[in-house]
């Protein structure tokens, strides 16, 4: 009697990228390879303020929408708001950071965050995209476009009609 | 002083949490500066000096000029201000937040029965140590003890003074380990005093002594130990030991905040 032997096989191509089985050593998968736009990419910074009471500007407003989180790693005081001049700072033109607490701003397209501080101080800075604001900014876009081919085709059917 | 004296600034470019200012006091007149903020302020573990003076900037009071006092168990907890974007009058300087040690210190110090040409003087310059903190914290630092070891003099008596601000308890203890001459030891608690130099004939500081021991003799291998306390004895700027020795006298001294 002839004995069933199974036939060794070829290694199977995987899509899974090739991982030590060592669990001793720590892994992590490989970073994307492809980036994302301005747009959409998110950026993390720190800002150091100036001892020379002058109002810098901190995000230009240069996307759709974005979450601007600041959080004040010093004792400050740091003004922040929308106007061109903040001093002085403690005037109340601006919103104060307080320390260690991340304060966040929704900023839309076109406006500008100020920041004003006397001394120098650490801010932490994050600049994180609103990708679905701005899908449904394109969805209100679309809709309000269909709207108004909809009014003008009843426009020209009223403008036709013999009533 | 330390000088050019740390900068506060720097503290914050390099991601620190505080400011910490630790420099020895050449003299007690040295004032050091700060250009930030803070939320708590108090002094340092490494601190000999106990009283910190901080002054800041306040528009509601006579030369905008406000201070408080800190020690090693009273810190500020609050936020000050370094207001550099305004000026102090009548100085036209700009606003800092300014500390300087409330304790007297004479570095020219010499105790009464101190024989010019054969004692002699070694002081341990005392540590201003404040910090500043950038955040808010939840527990501040207290005082670390200080010890001091010493073993060999030079000739005649040697006057060490070590410092003793606000500080309650000293232990000290010495061993004549020399072969044949006696060791004598004296301990004396000093509080300074400013002295008008100006005074004509003036020939003694005005500075007071109290005899915390007496001269001691002690034969080759005797040992003596004395415990200086608040309760018992007062509280002193500084602590001095008198000591004459041919040969080593390990001479071990501890002080404390706590009694």
């Amino acid at each position: 009697m002839k004995l069933f032997t199974p036939r060794p096989q070829a290694p199977q191509p995987s899509k899974i990228g090739a991982v030590s089985l060592d669990r001793t050593k720590a892994q992590s998968s490989m970073p994307s390879d492809t980036t994302g736009t301005s747009e959409d990419r998110i950026r993390l910074s720190t800002y150091f303020t100036k001892t020379i009471p002058a109002t810098d500007i901190l995000y230009t407003g240069d996307r759709m929408w974005a979450k601007v989180t600041l959080t004040l790693e010093t004792a400050g005081p740091v003004a922040v708001g929308d106007a061109a001049d903040l001093s002085p700072v403690l005037s109340g033109k601006g919103q104060l950071l307080e320390t260690n607490v991340p304060t966040t701003f929704d900023v839309a397209k076109g406006n500008k965050l100020y920041i004003a501080a006397t001394s120098i101080n650490r801010v932490k800075v994050e600049i994180a995209p609103y990708p679905w604001l701005e899908t449904i900014t394109g969805l209100a876009a679309s809709i309000v476009n269909a709207i108004r081919g909809t009014v003008s085709t009843a426009g020209s059917t009223i403008t036709g009609s013999k009533l | 002083m330390a000088y050019p004296q740390p900068s506060a600034d720097q503290y914050c470019l390099k991601g620190y949490q505080y400011f910490r200012l630790l420099t020895p006091l050449a003299s007690p007149g040295d004032i050091y500066e700060s250009q930030q903020s803070c939320h708590a302020c108090c002094v340092g573990p490494e601190s000999d000096i106990a009283n910190v003076v901080v002054q800041y900037f306040d528009d509601q009071v006579a030369n905008f000029v406000q201070q408080t006092t800190i020690s090693p168990r009273r810190a500020f907890d609050g936020r000050i201000d370094a207001r550099n974007e305004v000026t102090y009058a009548p100085s036209g300087m700009p606003g800092r937040i300014m500390f300087w040690a409330a304790d007297l210190y004479d570095p020219n110090f010499k105790p009464t029965g101190f024989v010019t040409n054969t004692d002699h003087m070694q002081f341990i310059v005392p540590q201003m140590d404040v910090i500043q903190y950038f955040k808010p914290v939840d527990a501040l630092p207290q005082r670390i003890d200080r010890q001091y070891l010493f073993q060999n003099y030079s000739v005649g008596i040697t006057y060490i003074v070590v410092p003793f601000y606000g500080r309650k308890y000293c232990y000290a203890e010495i061993t004549n380990r020399t072969p044949v001459t006696p060791a004598t030891i004296k301990i004396i608690g000093v509080n300074y005093a400013i002295t008008d130099d100006s005074s004509t004939g003036l020939t003694v500081p005005y500075h007071q002594e109290t005899v915390l021991q007496a001269t001691a003799s002690l034969a080759t291998g005797a040992q003596l130990t004395k415990i200086i306390t608040a309760t018992a004895n007062g509280t002193f700027d500084a602590l001095v030991f008198g000591v004459s020795a041919d040969g080593p006298a390990p001479l071990k001294i501890v002080t404390s905040d706590d009694e």
